[in-house]
This record gives C-alpha cells, structure tokens and sequence, in this order.
C-alpha cells in the first residue's frame, strides 16, 4: 500500500528525515515509534501529501502521492493538532468534506452518534481536544478511505473512547481491508492493535518488521551460574545487562530456540525466557543508538 | 471514481464566501455609503448638468468625492481578502488540513483565489447597481460614466487584490504579509524620492523632476492623477490596460509559486529560501536609505560626507540585522557580521561614487554646438521642458498651460507649430546659437567651480532666499541636444560668489544677450510701426489721457520705454522681481494686428491680443521725462501722479 524509499527532507539544513526507506502492506496497521523530533510527523505530512520532498519517491497503491487527486482522495489524514474552521460545528464541517471528497458515506455518520456523544451543532472551536479528536475521527471514518494517516491519534482520548475509535477502525481494517498508517507514543495501545512497528531516529528508519517477529526476535533472559557469567555469553548479541548477585537480567537479540540453546550449554542454574513489551523493545533498541534511558540525579 | 474538483472546487468556494462574509460586507457597506453621499451630492448641486458630463468627468467626481476609496478601502479589502482566503498558508495547522484534502494545488490556488476576488468584486457590483438605479431614478439616463468607474475600479481591485496575493506567497507570515502588501504598493515612491535625497545632497547640480515615470508603480499614490486622466474623456488607458496586464501577471506568478511552495514555511517571514538573501538585503537597502537619511535630516549633517556616511551605515546596520533576526529567529544573529560587510562596501562604493563624482556628472556640460535649444531659469520648468521637447505635451496635465478657459477646458492633443513657437518665446528658452554658447560658457564656469560654489544643504533651501548674510538663487539649465538626449542641472547658488570674477562677467553675458532680454520684457521688441496708437491714462483729478499717434511719438516713447528697461538690473529680471513701485499712469498698446507677446505668470501663460495694457514703474525716468515732455501739466500735479504714487 506505501512504498516510501530514499525519502530525505531538511528544514533549514538540519535533516528531519534523512533516507527513510518503509512498506507498508495493504490492511494492515503499521505503527510508527520514535523518540520526540525523530521525524515521525513529517513523514506522515508527506504522506498525506502536504510536504514536498527534498529527495526520495512516496507511492501508494503504486502511484506517486504528491498531488495526486485519486490518491488523496482514499486517504484520510487526522493529525496530532486538528484543524476546523473557525466558527464551524460539525455539520458544516460535514458539508464541507461532503464538497470535497468523492465519498462521504452519510448513513455511517448517521451511525456514528451512537460512538461519539456530543452535540454536532455545537461550536468545534468550543470542544476540548479530545472532543475535536472524536470529531475529526467522525468524519474521518465516514470517508471510508484505503488509508488512515492518524499523528498521536488518541492523545486527549479518554481509556473508553479509546477503546471505540480502535474498535471502529479495526472494523474497517477487516471488513474493507483499510491501511492504518499510525504514529503514537502510546506504545502499549499500539502493541494491542499494530501488526507491524517501524521504529523512527534521527530521520531514518532503524527497524522495521512485523510486531511478532519483533518480539521474537529480542527477549529478556534471566539467567543465573555457579560461578560468574561465562565468557562464552558475550558470543550473544546481548543489548543491555544488569546483574543482581549471581542473577543476570540480559536483553538479548536472536532467534529464541537458538539462544536458549546456547545458554543451555553453560549449565546454568536459572534459566527463563520472558518476551519483551513494545516499549521495552524501543527502549533497548534506541539505547544502541545513543538514546538510552539514563538515571540522573538532580 | 468521479471526483469533486480539479481545477476549481465549488464546495470550498462557496465556504470561503460564507466564512468570509462580514469582510465583503464592510466593503459593500461602505462602498454604498460612499456612492449614497454621492447621489446626494448629485441631487443637490448638479442635477441639471450631470447628464451632460464626460463619462471620464462623472468618473472622477465618484472618485473625487470620495477619494478615501482608492487610498483606504480598496488596498484595505483587497489586502483583507487576500489575507483571509490565503491564511491557510501562515499557519501549519490550517495549511495541513488543506493540503491533505483531495485537491491539487492549481485547484486549490484558483478556488480560493477567485473566492478572494468575489470578496472585492461583489461590494463593487453591488454599490455601481445602487449607483445606477439611483441615477436612474433621478432620471439620469448617462450611465456611462459610472460604468467607467466601476470599470477603473474592478481594474484598480483586481490589480490591488492580486498584488496582495502576490506578495502573500512569498511569506508565511500573516503579519509579515500585510506589511509587505503595504511595503512593496509604496517602494517605488519610497525609493524614487529617497534616491533623489542623496543624489541632491551629494551631488551639485542634479536635478530633479516632481513627476516621474516610477509613480504607476505605487498605484495607491498614483491613482488621484490616474483618476484625473479619465475627467476629459482621454483617461490613460494605456495605465489602465498595463495594470490589467499586471494583475494577470501577479496571479500567473503567484500561483506558480503556490504550486512549488513548502508548506512547512507557514510561520516564517519568507517563504521561499532564495527570496531570503533579497529580502536580508532589500531590508539593509530601504533601512539605510529610510534611517540614513532621517539621522542625516535630524542633526543636519548635509554635506559633510564621512558623517553622511555613517548615518546611512547605521541605517544599513539595523536594518540588515533586524531581517537576520527575522529570518533566523533569534536575536543571536551578530556574528553574520560578512554579509554586513559586503553591505556596507557596496554602499560605501555607491556613496562615494556620487560624492566624488566618478561618472563625471557634475564637470559634465555640452558643447554648444551640441545644442538645439535650451532653457536657463530659476528652477526646473514643466512648461519650459515642454517648450523644448513639444513630445513630451501630455493635454491631462498641461491644460493649464494658457491663461484661457478653452484651452483649459478643451488642450489639444498634440501641440501645434504656432503653440510651440509661442512656448519657445518665453523667458528663459534659448534658441540663438550666440546666446547658447554664452549660457554654455557660464554653465562651464560654475562647473569648474563645483568644490567652491557647493555648501551642505543646498538642496533643501527654497528656490529664492533672502538672508542678511548672504542672497541665494536658484539656477537651472535644460539642454535639449541635437541628438534627441535632455541634460538638466539645477544649483543653488549665492549671489555673493556671483559678484565678482568671471562668474559675474559670464552670467552678466548671459543676461544681457539680446535674446535673453527680449524674451524676460517682451515690450523690447514692440516697433513704432506695429502700433496704431499708445495710450497714456493718468489716474488724476480730470483722468487726463494722451494719445502717441505719431511714429515719431510713438517711437521716442518706445526709446524711452527701451532704455528704462535695460537700466533694469539684469538680475531682477532673471529672477522676474523688481524692486520699486508702479505708478498710477497706464499704458495701453493698440496694436495693427495680434502681437503675441508672451508674458508669464508662474507657470502659466498669457498671450497678449490686439492691444496690451501696463502700468508704469516709478524708476522709469526716461519714459516719465518722456512723457513729462509731452504734458502740459502743473509740476505739483505731475510729481504726485509720477512720484509719490
């Protein structure tokens, strides 16, 4: 569904995307991680079409998404801080994405008072901002588009409403096989609805896969030995370690059996494999790349 | 998949006009104030001869009458609606949303460019109706002229509101964009008159002309004498059409420029990276220039060059920094100190240029032989570059050229042989070869004589002067050459330095050439035999009169009258003063045929008929005595009608 390769941008000399190479395959709903500045809006403004790129080609569904009408018009772009025209309530602001898009499906936006519980007469300007996120989602959902650009979509969203928007969207992702292109910071929720992670730094991206093969791929090993730990562990790709007497918590990168089986060598005490969350993954991930979590004391 | 828009999006269009209407309102509202105060104005005083005005005459009454119109409301709403349908490109949130909708960029300029123009348009429509249907049911049927306003008005908005978003896709500033809308609508006067400050006070001699070709590019300050052009029906269209094509040209380029703009420079001062060295040294330019010539203004500074330079410098300075904060966004910004330098060396070079006169302008005169005619007066003359280039006759501006109200109301088109010849006989308009050569020779003299004649703050003084210390006057030369080029010079010089030495003697030629004084007293050239009869009236107890019949009369009368006037200082005549008081004795010419003398009254004319009328000095001894002679008259009498009057 977007095939981004070799995609650079600066502002004002400083690189805020620097070669970011990413694919995104239809229906699935890809995540997007990366620390505060890595880049992770500015990718999705040229996705929406909004930047022009400095270097690197953009396509959805095969065609080049800059200033293509047909492109844009099966994508909807919800970004982190919405826009509404001032003075508007959502009815007008029906009417205006009923002139411009080719679809605006009325009965679902109908169906959706039943989702979102305020007042469509009532002033946009006058809402909260988890209030204009639901109206955004509103009409963004009643375009029913192939893809969902969504930037920090439920920062402001209560835990229900949450629940609702992802519920709505997910439907739309089995039943029409819709994209959801997602940035968040909120890595827990993306754990529960992505399929695949693209973890963003400085402009590139550093990782890239399917959330399974994430998981399996890093795992938090705890291990303890008679003596102490063995020279022949460092063979392992190990990204983190701590020790606490003669139990070591390790974050290892590899195939798990292949890893287990290694240790298993060593004879050791304690052995146990336990996956590892998103955020854990990000963490450990962005720590090789010099953004690791440090303890300071103030 | 059908889709909703591709080059214009109705939906959008539409909400533009409705988020947008209170400004196209205010407009209408005004607007219709205006045009009701108008019709008023028509019921009341000139209802009977409205109908019968040249359409381009109605015109500029509308325009007249309310003249806030042009200099106000029309930049006002132009730029507001510019502002207000373009503001999705000042904010990053708004230029988001609208980005990201279904609609390419030449769409989304077109629509919100034509909501924009509706937003001016509209209130324009709406009052010329009301202007119409109240003429109409005043029973004025000659709608043409408000038509021709509505016409000039649509242009003048289209071209304003353009311009407007124009200068908009060049910044991501709403504020930034305003005031450049109303920057670049005065920079052509601005600079004109600012350059015309330096060259004045650096270099003697220029000269300067008030009317220049620059003006239609500030059209909010040309648009009076726009207008003016249209009351006698031979309005500049030629202006009109050029800001047709303008308004065209700015939208072509503006949406050029919306389609390649980055739309994350919403925010920014400018907008496109390679307007960012122009602006930085545009600013340094108009702040050396504007402050330059303030500090230079304020503490008087005049000639004295380096100080002069420094003012301009510091003008330079803040004005180079202040954009390099605006552009970089901090106040951190001092150690760019290489682009100042370069700055500073080219006005440097370009200041010193002027002062020391490197292109040679001030030593320039022509050689004589060069010369087809000229002109030598007080100070630079409208009617005496007419009078020696007859092309550059523009009937909208120059029908006050004759003391005559069909003239005025009715100016030719193109002057005619006999006008040119009748121009060319004024005072100060050289056509003899000698007198050319003598003007030229005293024009060589002040020139070798620059470094000693100039004195800071010339330039500024007024054009005659008076002091206890020292007198001042202005002096001019125009040069039309034979090759179709004018050179023009214009000092201010002090008499003083004029007394004495071959500055005097030169002048003193100049003034005493035959033509020179025939055309400053063209009673020189009156003959006996061009007179039936001169009539002498004195203003006594019995009115008594005498008539000069016979040529011998006539001509020991004209003797006297001749050698009076070149008693005359030279000066005085040159400067068209004479010191004294007239008599109560008048004269009257009665001449064979039209004599065409040509007398001046500042810049206008009088062109005297069949007979000519005067008075009579009281230090023209030689025609009194003249005239005593002829009289039988009590000395008592005479002496208080010649003398004490």
């Amino acid at each position: 569904m977007i095939e981004v390769r070799g995609l650079r941008k600066s502002f004002d000399g400083f690189w805020a995307l620097n070669g970011v190479d990413i694919t995104v395959s239809r229906g699935s709903v890809y995540g997007l991680v990366g620390p505060n500045g890595a880049g992770k809006t500015t990718l999705i403004k040229h996705l929406a079409g909004v930047f022009i790129p400095d270097s690197g080609t953009i396509k959805i569904d095969g065609q080049p998404s800059f200033e293509n009408i047909a492109v844009k018009a099966r994508t909807a772009y919800i970004p982190d801080d919405i826009y509404f025209f001032p003075q508007a309530n959502l009815l007008d602001m029906k009417k205006f994405y009923q002139s411009v898009y080719p679809v605006f499906d009325e009965e679902r936006f109908n169906k959706l008072y039943e989702v979102f519980p305020f007042d469509p007469r009532k002033s946009l300007r006058r809402l909260s901002r988890g209030m204009k996120k639901q109206a955004a989602f509103w009409l963004g959902i009643c375009l029913k588009p192939d893809l969902m650009l969504l930037d920090e979509p439920v920062d402001g969203l209560d835990p229900v409403m949450r629940r609702k928007v992802w519920s709505v969207l997910l439907q739309d992702v089995a039943e029409r096989n819709m994209t959801v292109f997602v940035s968040s910071h909120n890595l827990r929720e993306l754990e529960d609805v992505c399929d695949h992670v693209g973890i963003m730094h400085e402009g590139r991206i550093i990782l890239e896969r399917n959330l399974s093969e994430i998981q399996n791929n890093i795992m938090k090993l705890q291990v303890a030995f008679d003596g102490p730990l063995p020279e022949e562990m460092n063979e392992l790709n190990i990204l983190n370690r701590q020790s606490s007497g003669r139990v070591w918590v390790l974050i290892v990168r590899g195939d798990r059996d292949e890893i287990l089986s290694h240790v298993s060598k060593l004879r050791p005490i304690i052995i146990d494999a336990l996956p590892l969350s998103l955020e854990e993954i990000f963490i450990y991930e962005l720590g090789g790349m010099n953004y690791a979590v440090k303890n300071i004391i103030l | 998949m059908r889709l909703k828009t591709s080059s214009f999006n109705k939906g959008i269009y539409f909400f533009n006009l409705k988020r947008f209407w209170l400004t196209a309102f205010s407009f209408a509202f005004l607007l219709t104030l205006n045009i009701l105060n108008f019709l008023r104005y028509v019921s009341a005083n000139t209802f009977g001869s409205y109908s019968v005005f040249e359409p381009g005459e109605v015109a500029l009454e509308i325009f007249r009458y309310s003249d806030i119109l042009v200099t106000f409301l029309f930049p006002f709403f132009s730029l507001i609606s510019a502002l207000a349908v373009f503001s999705h490109i000042h904010f990053q949130k708004n230029t988001a949303m609208i980005h990201a909708l279904p609609i390419d960029r030449k769409g989304l300029f077109t629509t919100h460019y034509l909501s924009g123009l509706t937003l001016v348009l509209l209130p324009l429509a709406v009052s010329g109706a009301i202007l119409i249907v109240g003429e109409l049911l005043m029973g004025i049927t000659h709608i043409a002229g408000s038509l021709l306003w509505m016409l000039v008005s649509a242009v003048i908005l289209f071209l304003l509101y353009s311009f407007a978003v124009f200068v908009g896709m060049f910044t991501g500033h709403l504020a930034a964009h305003a005031l450049f809308f109303f920057i670049f609508n005065f920079l052509a006067v601005f600079l004109k008159d600012v350059i015309r400050t330096v060259l004045m006070s650096l270099l003697y001699g220029y000269a300067s002309s008030s009317y220049s070709l620059v003006d239609p590019f500030s059209p909010i300050v040309y648009l009076e004498e726009f207008f003016s052009g249209f009351s006698i029906g031979k309005g500049n269209y030629l202006v009109l059409v050029c800001y047709l094509a303008a308004g065209l040209a700015f939208v072509l380029g503006a949406r050029a420029v919306y389609r390649k703009r980055h739309m994350e420079t919403a925010g920014d001062v400018i907008s496109l990276k390679v307007m960012k060295p122009v602006f930085k040294y545009s600013v340094a330019f108009c702040s050396s220039a504007l402050l330059g010539s303030i500090i230079v203004s304020l503490m008087n500074f005049g000639r004295d060059f380096p100080v002069f330079l420094i003012s301009y410098l510091i003008g330079g300075f803040i004005g180079y920094f202040a954009a390099e904060m605006l552009l970089k966004k901090t106040f951190g910004v001092f150690r760019h100190i290489k682009g100042f330098l370069i700055f500073a060396l080219v006005i440097v070079f370009l200041l010193s240029s002027i002062n020391f006169d490197f292109f040679g302008y001030e030593t320039y005169v022509p050689d004589a032989s060069d010369v087809e005619i000229m002109y030598v007066g007080n100070y630079p003359d409208e009617y005496a570059k007419i009078a020696l280039d007859p092309d550059t006759y523009d009937p909208d501006r120059h029908r006050y050229l004759l003391w005559d109200s069909d003239y005025r109301d009715h100016p030719p088109a193109r002057l005619d042989e006999n006008m040119i010849r009748l121009l060319r006989q004024r005072r100060g308009v050289l056509e003899n070869p000698e007198t050319i050569e003598r003007a030229v020779a005293f024009h060589r003299v002040i020139a070798a004589n620059a470094s000693s004649l100039s004195r800071p703050g010339f330039g500024s003084e007024p054009y005659y002067y008076e002091s206890p210390v020292v007198r001042y006057f202005n002096l001019t030369f125009t040069y039309r050459l034979k090759n179709g080029r004018t050179v023009q010079r214009a000092y201010f010089l002090p008499y003083k330095v004029i007394n004495g030495g071959e500055l005097e003697t030169a002048f003193h030629e100049l003034l005493t050439s035959a033509e020179f004084m025939e055309k400053s007293s063209p009673l020189l050239t009156v003959k006996a035999e061009d007179l039936n009869i001169i009539q002498v009236l004195f203003h006594d107890e019995n009115n008594t009169a005498l008539n000069l019949a016979a040529p011998e009369e006539k001509a020991g009368f004209l003797e006297a009258l001749r050698q009076d006037i070149l008693n005359t200082d030279p000066f005085n005549l040159f400067i068209n003063y004479k010191e004294g008081n007239t008599t109560s004795i008048e004269i009257t010419f009665y001449f064979k045929a039209d004599k065409a003398l040509v007398f001046q009254d500042g810049g206008t004319l009088h062109i005297s008929g069949r007979t000519l009328t005067i008075r009579l000095w009281s230090d023209y001894e030689n025609t009194l005595l003249y005239l005593e002679s002829q009289l039988d008259m009590d000395t008592e009498l005479w002496q208080k009608i010649a003398v004490d009057w």
